[in-house]
């Protein structure tokens, strides 16, 4: 608009406001004015007009408006929407507790912004009013804390990370492609070599290395209807990884490119495949399938960070109970590669939220102690029991067992009280066998579950089965599995 | 033109500028490159995002 055009659009809003404020008016000419006025804010949609269109386009198009805004700001990327709850702000903010910032708004109080000022600490709080000035008090703190990467700094580090990734699929598959060619050479008659190192190279030449920027808007899930605004698009960094897995089929599971990427557990081969999660992509997280195990996909769940593979042995491997909704025992997973708790924390709730699972309990153990026992249920299990550190657990956390691990034939037979899916079974631990004390309700519950949870005790801690007899004798009828543990461990200790 | 440069240094508020002086003067500096037309439209901006403001009760 030139100047001229301003000026008649002042003079008739003069007019207008006058006339609405001034003039008793029809309701026809009221809803003709208000109409209007509203033209007049969408003529004037230029960045002079930034702070008063905002609120326009907030009553017209409050998504487009709040987006809009974080657009223009220079963090992007680290916007976790904008809310009428601060309930579902909180959600959306926490998802990602390293760092972040979101609006909330009150149509009676105006504006809040909600800042995390350092990893994992709760939010700072802009007081209520003006967008503008809460943008601007949260420019002041980012001055005071440096908690936010400008949009071009995660870009760039982003960029940094899929090269480092990229250069290292390229290197594994050079030396993939290397062997591949030398197996053909001695497997496959004269003639037909020409052909197959062909169909090698064209594989080898696919575009594993190709770095891209991929679009990705996420939703709020539940918190949408009371979210004024989704997230924004975030601009994500598709590794080599994301590049290769375009391809798919229904009878393979994704993997990197045509040619498998691969990782050495011990000595296995560990194939890395996408999990199929916009997150877990926007957060390079991946699964390890191990072609010689197929069985412990019953048992375990294995997890790479892609930013970590070229140090992943450095680093604890975490380990996690993972349960449904109901609190049966799903299986395990270990996640390699991780920075730090903190992100292996993140990244097991990133893997189970697809699910709808939960954890029981997050552990860690180094490459060396594990290295030798994923491959087998039983023996996972003892080195998650006895060598894994618990970095968290659930308020009412009980470990769980594998029923393979335990003989079910009750000893000293008794009533017990009734069970439910928490109730634990308690355990006495003979020589190399575990027995069942109580739990026979336990396991009538629900029989088919792969492990229970449970107290252990155990023959060497002074404990024998005249003595349980005994304690048992004093209880009345029905008894219940967390009485008894307990009068048995006071028992011990007196 | 004295009474835009107020405007423009804070001096005088918004809406106590003419409107009508505001057309005239428009339809006099027609020139986007000529220094009255950038001061004009300076002042200009001002006055309408300042109504603007006041029309936002109104939406």
């Amino acid at each position: 608009m030139n100047v001229l055009e301003k000026a008649k659009l002042i003079k008739e809003l003069h007019q207008l406001l006058d006339g609405l404020e001034q003039r008793s008016l029809s309701f026809f000419e009221i809803a003709r004015s208000k109409a209007r006025v509203k033209e007049i804010f969408a003529l004037c949609d230029e960045p002079i007009f930034k702070k008063q269109i905002f609120k326009f386009k907030f009553h017209t198009q409050p998504e487009k408006a709040v987006r809009d805004f974080a657009a223009q700001s220079l963090f992007q990327l680290s916007f976790r929407g904008a809310f009428q709850q601060d309930k579902a702000l909180k959600s959306a903010l926490y998802q990602y507790p390293d760092s972040g910032w979101a609006i909330l708004y009150d149509p009676q109080e105006g504006w809040q912004i909600w800042l995390i000022p350092a990893p994992n600490r709760m939010a700072l709080i802009s007081g209520w009013g003006d967008l503008d000035d809460a943008y601007h008090w949260m420019l002041q703190q980012q001055q005071n804390y440096g908690c936010l990467k400008t949009d071009q700094e995660i870009r760039q580090i982003q960029d940094l990370i899929a090269q480092n990734i990229a250069k290292t699929l390229t290197e594994k598959s050079l030396a993939t492609s290397d062997d591949t060619l030398e197996t053909i050479a001695q497997n496959k008659e004269f003639n037909s070599i020409d052909s197959s190192i062909a169909e090698v190279c064209s594989v080898q030449n696919s575009p594993a290395t190709d770095i891209s920027m991929q679009q990705s808007q996420t939703s709020e899930g539940s918190q949408e209807q009371s979210a004024i605004a989704t997230e924004p698009d975030l601009s994500i960094t598709a590794s080599a990884f994301d590049q290769a897995n375009v391809e798919n089929s229904a009878d393979q599971p994704p993997i990197i490119k045509n040619t498998p990427e691969m990782l050495q557990l011990n000595q296995y081969v560990a194939h890395i495949q996408s999990l199929h999660n916009e997150d877990a992509s926007l957060q390079q997280l991946y699964r390890l399938a191990i072609p010689d195990l197929p069985e412990i996909d019953q048992y375990i769940d294995l997890l790479l960070h892609g930013a970590g593979i070229e140090n992943w042995q450095h680093q604890p491997i975490y380990l996690a109970e993972q349960i449904n909704q109901q609190g049966h025992f799903i299986k395990y997973v270990a996640l390699l590669g991780a920075e730090n708790q903190m992100q292996a924390m993140q990244f097991m709730q990133l893997f189970n939220a697809a699910d709808q699972h939960a954890l029981a309990a997050i552990k860690k153990i180094c490459w060396i102690d594990w290295m030798d026992h994923f491959s087998q249920m039983e023996s996972l299990f003892d080195v998650y029991t006895h060598k894994a550190l618990c970095i968290w657990a659930d308020e009412n956390y009980m470990p769980f067992i594998p029923a393979q691990l335990i003989q079910t034939q009750k000893i000293i037979q008794f009533d017990e009280s009734a069970a439910d899916i928490k109730t634990p079974l308690l355990l006495l631990k003979e020589r190399q066998k575990v027995r069942l004390i109580h739990g026979q309700k336990r396991l009538a519950l629900s029989p088919t579950e792969s492990a229970y949870p449970y107290f252990l005790l155990e023959r060497h801690h002074g404990i024998s089965w005249q003595m349980i007899q005994m304690i048992i004798s004093q209880f009345k009828s029905p008894i219940d599995c967390r009485e008894l543990y307990k009068e048995i461990q006071k028992h011990i200790s007196d | 033109m004295q009474e835009l440069q107020a405007l423009i240094q804070g001096k005088i508020p918004p809406q106590t500028v003419k409107i009508d002086k505001l057309i005239v003067l428009a339809e006099h500096y027609s020139q986007p490159t000529s220094a009255e037309y950038k001061l004009l439209e300076l002042a200009i901006n001002i006055v309408l995002a300042s109504y603007l403001e006041k029309a936002q009760k109104h939406l």
